[in-house]
């Protein structure tokens, strides 16, 4: 033992006996200055006399603690070293129960990596804890207008609130991102990026420097500056190949030039984490350049910013609130001029600012994710529990078959304490073995699930490799496991040996196989459930035709487009797209399904008359003509947009079905007509067509009301940054092709270059891509739920396999006599199988109840899957039943060829 | 710390620690000493250095069991008592040494 670490542990252990052994030194001390004195030593003398004697009382002190604590240590390494001797000499054993202990640590240490990514980790920067949010950033884009607890502010706003005296310091972040393209050098297509506009002193708020050249700081901030740009270290990797040179060079960014002036650090995604962090930081004042008439800046109304600051170093976030909120009340008073309407002002005295902790960045993954995880986690803790059932019932048996050895130990002197401690090592070798194992497997798992999850994403900023913190959650897992199978096996060891000898006590292994079926039940009902709710989600009828169709999505906002060559331009395209060879059909729309959705405006319609709260917003979408045909929408009445439905011409509008049943039940709605809010001032639209509905935001909700407006007729109104305005604007081109889908998208690249060379194809996909892009979350918990299901069958099939054959090895003698009295071989089998399918049965009915409470737990997450449905339980069950008998009938065989003669002469 | 776990001289201290507890019931450290040295007419001099070690490592096989209690001169002390584990301990290790003396005898005489 080296001296080092029996310090160490003296240190550790430095308790009460440390003490009482002071005491009885210092006792024996006195106890020889007593002798001498009694002999007429005087007493310095005497102590001197005393100490010369005795020698240094501290050196016997730690002699005789190293005694204990070094018999204590050596007891414990005796204990390791036999209980690997004894998992040495059980292999098959040892495997089964490492690798099952391995998949259910993994699974757990898979999924905590994600959450400890997405909900718990804090950013990488200097104090992440001062960080607050100014609300709770469940907005996110643009709005226009505020109530109650404010998410998102203008940058008029956010400058007001910067100066109200709270904040130490305070930064914007805009609350989406950009698409931007880039170009360098003389490049003739711009490469796409994705930017996020930020206030200068965004890296001095956060605590961020950057890893080469600079950060931002304020002044590239101010109007005149030369515009800088930061990018992110993934960025400069891939892009700008690492270059040295490229900080300080100067980029074209949607055809302004920019100079970039620095590279964040390695570990830095920004304030939000999300896949595809941007690759560029931007000062909000560059938005003028860069989005020229879409620069949200000079709008005090359009809200878009997140404000991310430190208090000052008194004031707490209770004492900041109220005092924020009398802020941004005076500021929408402000705003509101001088005649407010009661309406109104109750809305503002209703607003307010609250402040959450930023430290671990803009929840906005944790919204969309954490349910998801938590559910995850559920299932892959039942697993583990599973796998530490199974394990605790193989002790158990393997414990009942080591009898003869542990009373032979018992009688050779072994203390049970000592027993007892043996087994509990045996455990814990056991689960850090499967622990170390499931790291690796952990790492993988995790990778695998990022790619499942964000199949779209080039990268997401979650580590997959095994850090500290997921090293201490899975040793503390292992332990925990460890705890949980060896405790049953050890407190049977502690009871007294000759009565286990005598009783039966297998009714304890029976109750884990029950508990493992019971649970392993709930399992795959659950997995059952969820692979439904997929089916249902995924083969519904969205109201277009996924197949064959390709989403190339533009912006020629970014291409410098103004309202009057949009015309034009999108006539070009229409009939060049149009006219490729192998192109069905294509068209133009502000957006797609499921891919830059929504536009939405409350409609006034003539003999209508609305309930006092009832929603009169359909989504509005401008298209094309033969967006339909592209699509694969059916056109159920009248005729939808062609080349001659234009500015000139009569204002025309295609409904969904859904608007056209609930604006004019019971009539033709073909010739009516409505108005829209932002087109107040125009003609109403005539209804020209009804189509089926479509979904185009959420793949479980019902489909909304839709409106479709001609892309031809144009919306002038300003302001410039207005949706109205901005939808004038296509972000999709659909075409609908047999082709191949990468054939097609190159095709589109090309033909686009050729009619403008600075409007590049931001992002080419196919439409099921899109659809299934939105299925993603639902398939990755379905696929895992089925694994996770898998699992638990095949570690149930596994815990009641080695129950069973327990079972006959114990009664071969009663099987052999019986066999000897005639009982034919198929009895011997049904006789074993009926014991396990006993087992299975208990399982299931106590299964079945807690299933259907778990279903009801997740209904939330469920789509058309009633919650109380008996049909997953019951399947779950018919699976679990098949999976035993199977799992049965190996033993029973090796039961039925016991050979009587041998049986009897084992006895 | 020397290990010597298994060391005969070190069975000894404990044989003779087991033997004296036995025979007097309870005794403190000091007063283990001093009957060492007065038995072995001081021809076997307890190094007090072994002697607590000894008497810690006997408390943890549960051979030996210390209780705080007071002396005749009024100071506090532990008193050792010998449990039954200890009795069976003792007369494994009396019949050991007589193996051991009665081997080496036979050496002696024979060799």
């Amino acid at each position: 033992m080296p001296s080092k670490l029996r310090r160490l542990w003296n240190v550790v252990r430095r308790t009460r006996l440390d003490d009482d052994l002071r005491d009885e030194l210092e006792t024996h001390l006195a106890l020889i200055e007593d002798e001498e004195r009694a002999r007429g030593v005087d007493p310095q003398q005497a102590r001197d006399n005393a100490r010369v004697r005795f020698g240094n009382p501290l050196s016997y002190r730690e002699q005789a603690l190293d005694g204990v604590v070094v018999r204590w240590l050596e007891d414990a390494c005796k204990d390791m070293r036999l209980a690997l001797r004894q998992l040495r000499r059980a292999p098959g054993f040892t495997a089964v129960a490492v690798l099952s202990l391995a998949l259910g640590i993994g699974a757990n240490a898979a999924i905590f990596t994600l959450i400890d990514a997405v909900v718990l980790k804090s950013l990488p920067v200097r104090d992440p804890g001062g960080l607050v949010l100014v609300g709770h950033a469940r907005a996110r884009g643009v709005g226009t207008g505020q109530r109650g607890s404010v998410d998102v502010v203008s940058y008029d706003l956010y400058t007001h609130l910067r100066d109200a005296d709270v904040f130490d310091r305070l930064c914007a972040v805009q609350s989406s991102e950009d698409r931007i393209g880039v170009r360098f050098g003389d490049a003739r297509t711009a490469e796409p990026a994705t930017a996020r506009f930020v206030s200068g002193n965004y890296f001095h708020v956060l605590g961020v420097d950057a890893a080469l050249g600079r950060t931002l700081v304020p002044s590239d901030d101010a109007p005149a500056s030369r515009l800088a740009a930061v990018v992110s270290d993934r960025y400069w990797k891939n892009t700008l190949n690492q270059s040295q040179a490229a900080i300080g060079s100067t980029i074209d960014i949607n055809g302004v030039p920019v100079t970039i002036v620095g590279v964040a650090p390695a570990e830095f995604y920004g304030e939000t984490i999300e896949p595809d962090p941007p690759g560029f930081w931007l000062p909000v004042s560059a938005s003028r350049a860069l989005k020229r008439e879409r620069n949200l800046i000079d709008e005090p109304d359009e809200h878009w910013l997140y404000l991310i600051g430190r208090l000052k170093p008194d004031t707490t976030a209770a004492q900041a609130q109220p005092r924020l909120t009398l802020a941004l009340q005076n500021w929408l008073r402000a705003r509101a001029g001088s005649t407010i309407s009661p309406e109104r002002s109750a809305r503002i005295a209703a607003s307010r600012v609250e402040l959450t902790p930023a430290g671990s960045g803009i929840p906005r993954m944790r919204r969309n994710y954490g349910q998801t995880l938590r559910l995850l986690l559920g299932i892959s803790i039942a697993v583990l529990l599973i796998a530490c059932a199974n394990i605790a019932g193989l002790l158990l048996a393997r414990g009942s078959t080591r009898r003869a050895e542990r009373s032979l130990r018992l009688a050779l002197g072994a203390t049970r304490g000592r027993l007892v401690r043996q087994s509990l090592a045996e455990s814990l070798m056991l689960a850090l073995a499967g622990g170390a194992l499931a790291l690796p497997m952990a790492s993988a798992a995790t990778t695998l699930l990022l790619r499942m999850v964000f199949r779209d994403a080039e990268y997401v900023p979650i580590q997959t490799t095994p850090d500290l913190r997921l090293l201490a959650f899975t040793f503390t897992l292992s332990c925990a496991a460890a705890v949980a199978f060896g405790v049953l096996p050890a407190i049977r060891l502690q009871s007294d040996i000759a009565q286990a000898m005598k009783r039966v006590r297998f009714p304890l292994g029976k109750a884990l196989v029950v508990g493992e079926v019971a649970a392993s039940l709930v399992v795959l009902a659950a997995a059952g459930s969820l692979a439904r709710s997929l089916a249902n989600v995924a083969n519904q009828r969205f109201g277009f035709d996924r197949s064959h169709v390709l989403v190339a999505t533009v912006d020629p906002a970014l291409a410098g487009y103004e309202l009057e060559r949009l015309g034009p331009l999108y006539q070009q395209l229409q009939s060049r797209l149009n006219s490729l060879p192998g192109v069905a059909s294509a068209s133009l729309s502000h957006y797609s399904p499921f891919n830059g959705c929504c536009w939405a405006f409350s409609v006034t319609v003539p003999g209508y008359t609305p309930r006092p709260d009832e929603p009169m917003s359909p989504l509005l979408n401008r298209v094309s003509p033969r967006y339909f045909e592209t699509l694969g929408t059916t056109v159920l009445r009248g005729r939808t947009f062609n080349e001659h439905d234009t500015q000139a011409s009569r204002r025309v509008v295609v409904v969904s079905d859904s608007l056209a049943q609930r604006f004019f039940p019971n009539a033709d709605p073909i010739g009516r007509s409505f108005t829209i809010e932002s087109e107040a001032d125009a003609a109403p639209r005539e209804i020209i067509g009804v189509v089926e509905n479509a979904k185009y935001d959420s793949p479980r909700e019902d489909p909304r009301p839709m409106a479709y407006l001609p892309l031809l007729q144009m919306s002038p109104h300003q302001p410039q940054a207005s949706s109205d305005y901005q939808s004038n604007f296509v972000n999709a081109i659909e075409v609908r092709s047999a082709g191949d889908a990468a054939e097609i998208a190159s095709l589109i690249r090309r033909t686009l270059a050729e009619i403008d060379p600075g409007l590049p194809v931001l992002r080419a996909a196919t439409l099921s891509d899109h659809v299934s892009q939105m299925l993603r979350q639902e398939q990755t918990i379905a696929t895992l739920a089925a694994c996770f299901g898998a699992l638990a069958l095949g570690l149930s099939c596994i815990g009641l396999y080695g129950l069973m054959a327990y079972m006959v090895q114990r009664r071969t003698s009663e099987i052999g006599i019986r066999i000897a009295l005639g009982a034919r071989r198929g009895a011997v089998v049904r006789l074993v199988i009926r014991e396990a399918l006993a087992q299975a049965a208990a399982g299931i009915l106590i299964g079945v109840p807690i299933a259907f409470a778990a279903t009801r737990l997740i209904a939330n997450q469920l789509y058309g899957v009633s919650a109380g449905d008996p049909q997953y339980a019951a399947a779950a069950a018919i699976v679990l039943v098949a999976a035993l008998g199977a799992a049965g009938y190996l033993p029973s065989r090796r039961a039925s060829r016991i050979d009587p003669i041998r049986a009897l002469h084992q006895e | 710390m020397p290990k010597h776990q298994n060391d005969r001289l070190q069975g000894t201290l404990d044989l003779l620690i087991l033997k004296i507890l036995a025979r007097s019931g309870s005794l403190h450290g000091y007063g283990l000493a001093q009957r060492i040295h007065q038995i072995t007419d001081d021809s076997l001099r307890i190094e007090e250095g072994s002697l607590y070690p000894a008497l810690q490592r006997m408390t943890h096989e549960k051979w030996l069991k210390g209780q705080w209690g007071t002396t005749d001169t009024g100071r506090k002390a532990r008193f050792y008592t010998i449990t039954a584990a200890g009795r069976r301990q003792l007369e494994e290790e009396e019949r050991r040494w007589l193996e051991l003396t009665e081997a080496v005898g036979r050496a002696l005489r024979f060799a």
